[in-house]
């Protein structure tokens, strides 16, 4: 992909990500997390992992991590090209699974009330699909259930898989 | 001022990379074993465990089977 992107570190097993976020409120600390699913459903994509991510704060007992949706740092589109690196060099090296992962909530969709989720993950997805299909399958769930991905829709949480 | 108000409001900090690789171990420990990334990794286990077939690969299958 073209876009830019932070450079991140993780651990030797690549369940444990980091990377540093600088934009107008200085640098945040996000954290990505990558762990089994064990109970999900479909057999055909086990193993099924799960990645999560979050800002990370020092404080006087360590870090800790939680919602990044607080840190409107104005580089969201960089963060998120970062993050679907770190997913794809995740799948590059386990093969055999799938990811999933979830929609990100924005800052400006709390500061108006509303709960809804920003699917920006598929904002890049959509952007770079010509790119990304060639690798990978995609499926969107919603609503219970599963379908392939479709550019333009909205999904709960999209899965992804290499060829 | 006000910015820098503004930066521990928002839980921003000033820090350079030197000191974060430093405590690397640290913060990967703290990733790993996140309550609140681990509660994600959970609802999202919860969410995959209540999808109903058929799945889109089932269907495929049951389209060249016809």
């Amino acid at each position: 992909m073209d876009r830019e992107t932070y450079t991140f570190y993780t651990t030797a097993d690549g369940v444990g990500y980091f990377f540093i976020s600088e934009g107008s409120r200085g640098k945040i600390l996000k954290g990505v997390s990558i762990k089994p699913l064990p109970n999900a459903a479909p057999d055909f994509l086990r193993p099924i992992y799960n990645l999560a991510f979050g800002d990370a704060r020092k404080t006087t007992n360590g870090w800790t991590l939680d919602h990044s949706v607080r840190s409107g740092n104005g580089d969201m589109p960089r963060i998120i090209a970062t993050v679907v690196q770190i997913a794809m060099e995740f799948m590059a090296q386990n093969t055999r699974a799938t990811l999933s992962f979830q929609g990100y909530a924005d800052i400006k969709s709390l500061a108006l009330g509303k709960n809804q989720r920003t699917i920006l993950y598929q904002r890049v997805i959509d952007s770079h699909w010509s790119e990304l299909a060639v690798n990978c399958n995609f499926w969107g769930a919603k609503n219970n259930e599963v379908a392939e991905y479709t550019v333009g829709n909205q999904y709960e949480r999209i899965l992804a898989r290499l060829k | 001022m006000s910015a820098t108000m503004e930066k521990q409001k928002m839980g921003s900090e000033e820090f350079n990379i030197e000191d974060i690789l430093a405590e690397r171990e640290k913060i990967f420990e703290a990733i790993i074993n996140s309550p609140f990334l681990n509660k994600k990794h959970q609802e999202a286990d919860e969410y995959f465990s209540k999808l109903e077939p058929p799945f889109p690969w089932e269907k495929e299958s049951l389209c060249k089977d016809a």
